[in-house]
């Protein structure tokens, strides 16, 4: 485990560039640092948001990257001049997610106004404003296919967007808490999101609901993640960093991070964590205002780290 | 066919159609209650095991399929590929990356109207004079220009249905819970505007950094340390006085030593020259008194202050108040008291005096006079005619009268008390000039 200390405040977001050569990270500092991926070095810190930055996005056919902040912003930054470039007005309210089309060049960000907004990257035109949420939009993703747009909030529904019409296509109300966290499987078609009762499985493109994971965190859960390998972590406000079995649910290790010196036992929070690209590593963004970086245990075995994994009788379906 | 060739409408009892022909051109014919399959459609093609011919099968375009042949019996249900088609090396297209090319396109049309519908239009227009052809083209619009029309807010619509909840109702809340939302109320050390007393271990307890303080261990060895260093220092500052000290009697011993022996030797050396010298009784004595005191001080030095001896006791005695002898005794008996034990219940407890008061002398310096405030005073006007009034008995009876002067031959003072030096009244001039004498 590696520990890249540099920001002066809660980290709260991040995002890895598609070459896998650096990550970025948001922070309550209101800044924006960029991080070699392999040394883990400051290459550069961008300011320019005067709120705390808690939505990132690197797109993969431009050389853009996107962030979102508490105040209201959302701006396009040109990596090669290292320039905001665009900014989206629109948002009444701060800005908690944003997520890029695989396809189209369209900006989804959702906030605290309840609404998750599409934008014209180009043109900075707003092109929908999906409302329907009653609460804060507070996670987002999108699918090349339908559905493209699928947004949760703290109303504790999940909500999929017909993305040609800026309807609503369905509303999933299996949750009871606020869904803060989404995660789409790389490569099969169906996401997990999580709320702080439970976290659920879902199949893509009707909805069906799947199950639930077999343990249940107690903790608010503010981020997850999946690689292909079919490991799913979950990052919880308490520190804890939970791992999954994507397709059993089973949760086969449970870790705590451990809060850098000089900070408070109860600054141990994960705010956003991500696989980057290949899937091995994990990074962590935390509320000791560092960030982590996680590697996979090579010489555990099953004998080092037994499994008990007890099958359930019958699945609970709430 | 010909539709003649059927029999009409209620003329058909008996009738049963079996055959293709038998139904002409049109359908099944519904009063007759058996079996029928006009055109042949419904009739199972298995039924008649005896037929090997297989119909004729054509697709959408109509080609003949010719593999129907290979795709009867068992392998209906399998896939057999027959075809040419099926002999092309194709590159994999994924069915997904179709469809999200679809998807795409299609989106990317719903989101982008302009651009499908934004070519413009030609039309040919016939007037009298001649043909033109003219192109239709939108009006270009400026997008910095202000709206046209005023923004009005719409109303918020009812919205989609709601949809079922699909979870299971909340748990209610349980006592524990409760419990374990209780948020003390927040204390501040600095700020307390109502003024309640908070006890000193919820200030603590609220602050949360005193309670778990972890003392290293080394500290205390440190102190251990520190302590037995003292220790050892102490002692050994001690032994080096007492060696000093040893040092130095030796040397003072030494040093009388030799002292004596000088003054044996002057004596001896006197006597050698014949002068008897006698020593005084006075020196002795003198010699005696001095010893004994030296001895005294020694002993106390040795006893250090743990025992006082007399005249120390008596140095430290507050004398401050002395007597002054020979002036005059204005308190008498009362002044012998110390004033300030009376009055105890007043002082604080009925407070001060008030400041601008100033009552120094407010009472008479002679107030404690004891001839008159002891006296007996007649009531006023008791027995007036016998005595006289109160004022008159008390002027002419009491002031008056000899009995109650002090005693005192002097008289009344013209000027102020004063002392007369007494010579030498211990004799002890006479004495210092005496020593001196005998020193010389």
């Amino acid at each position: 485990m590696q520990v890249i200390s540099g920001h002066l405040g809660w980290v709260r977001s991040l995002a890895f560039d598609p070459s896998n050569n650096w990550f970025c990270t948001g922070s309550a500092d209101r800044t924006i640092k960029i991080w070699d991926v392999a040394s883990g070095r400051l290459r550069l810190t961008l300011t320019g948001h005067i709120e705390q930055v808690r939505g990132l996005a690197v797109s993969n056919r431009y050389t853009y990257m996107f962030s979102a902040g508490d105040d209201k912003q959302v701006k396009c930054w040109d990596l090669e001049q290292n320039k905001v470039i665009r900014s989206y007005h629109g948002h009444l309210s701060g800005v908690y997610c944003l997520a890029l089309h695989p396809t189209i060049d369209v900006l989804l960000t959702g906030g605290r106004d309840s609404v998750c907004r599409v934008w014209d990257i180009r043109t900075k035109m707003q092109i929908f404003a999906l409302s329907g949420h009653d609460n804060t939009v507070c996670s987002v993703f999108t699918r090349p296919t339908d559905p493209q747009v699928v947004t949760g909030s703290h109303d504790s529904t999940i909500k999929f967007w017909d993305l040609r019409y800026g309807k609503t296509m369905l509303t999933l109300t299996h949750h009871k808490k606020s869904v803060r966290a989404m995660a789409l499987h790389p490569t099969e078609h169906s996401f997990a999101s999580a709320s702080a009762d439970n976290i659920k499985k879902f199949n893509l493109p009707k909805g069906e609901f799947l199950h639930n994971m077999l343990s249940q965190q107690k903790t608010i859960i503010n981020t997850m993640a999946v690689n292909e390998d079919g490991v799913m972590a979950t990052g919880g406000d308490n520190g804890s960093l939970w791992f999954w079995d994507w397709r059993s649910g089973h949760n086969f290790q449970q870790a705590q991070t451990i809060v850098q010196p000089g900070s408070l036992d109860s600054e141990a929070g994960i705010y956003a964590l991500s696989y980057d690209v290949t899937g091995t590593r994990l990074i962590t963004c935390e509320a000791d205002k560092t960030i982590k970086m996680w590697k996979e245990d090579e010489t555990a075995t099953e004998q080092t780290h037994p499994l008990n994994f007890k099958p359930p009788k019958d699945i609970r379906r709430f | 066919m010909a539709l003649m060739d059927l029999l009409p409408y209620l003329k058909r009892a008996g009738f049963l159609p079996k055959k293709v022909e038998d139904f002409g051109d049109g359908g099944a014919f519904p009063e007759i209650n058996i079996p029928q399959y006009p055109l042949g459609m419904g009739r199972e093609k298995g039924k008649n095991p005896s037929s090997k011919i297989l119909p004729l099968t054509v697709d959408a375009h109509g080609n003949l399929a010719y593999d129907a042949i290979v795709k009867q019996n068992e392998n209906a249900k399998k896939i057999v590929y027959t075809k040419y088609k099926d002999l092309i090396p194709k590159i994999l297209k994924n069915e997904e990356e179709k469809e999200i090319e679809e998807t795409m396109q299609e989106t990317k049309a719903a989101l982008n109207p302009k651009t499908v519908s934004s070519d413009s239009k030609y039309y040919k227009f016939n007037s009298a004079a001649k043909e033109r052809i003219i192109m239709m083209v939108e009006n270009s619009e400026d997008p910095l220009e202000p709206p046209k029309f005023k923004h009005k807010k719409v109303p918020k619509n009812s919205g989609s249905p709601p949809v079922p909840v699909m979870h299971s109702p909340p748990r209610p809340v349980t006592v524990k819970d409760q419990q374990d939302w209780k948020i003390p109320p927040c204390v501040s050390n600095w700020k307390n505007p109502k003024g309640y007393s908070i006890p000193l271990d919820k200030r603590l307890a609220i602050n949360g950094r005193g309670l778990e303080v972890q003392i290293n261990d080394d500290f205390a060895k440190f102190c251990e340390a520190l302590y037995v260093a003292e220790q050892k220092a102490r002692e050994a500052v001690a032994l080096r006085l007492k060696e000093q000290k040893a040092i130095m009697m030796k040397n003072k011993e030494m040093n009388e030593l030799k002292l004596r022996d000088l003054a044996a030797k002057a004596r001896s050396e006197r006597r050698i020259m014949g002068a008897d010298v006698v020593v005084p009784m006075e020196r002795e004595k003198l010699r005696e008194a001095r010893r004994r005191e030296r001895s005294l001080e020694a002993k106390e030095a040795c006893m250090g202050n743990c025992k006082k001896r007399k005249f120390t006791r008596e140095k430290d005695r507050d004398i401050s108040e002395k007597m002054a002898l020979g002036m005059a005794c204005t308190g008498g008996e009362v002044m012998k008291y110390d004033q300030r034990l009376f009055n105890q219940e007043k002082g604080m407890d009925s407070g001060f005096a008030i400041d601008d008061q100033y009552n120094i002398y407010d009472k008479g310096l002679f107030i404690a006079q004891p001839t008159l405030s002891t006296l007996y005073r007649p009531k006023k006007d008791m027995d007036s005619d016998m005595y006289g009034s109160a004022e008159e008995q008390l002027d002419h009876r009491l002031m008056k009268t000899d009995r109650f002067k002090p005693d005192k031959a002097s008289g009344p003072r013209d000027r102020p008390v004063e002392f007369e030096k007494e010579a030498d009244p211990f004799g002890l001039d006479q004495f210092l000039t005496v020593v001196k004498k005998c020193k010389n």
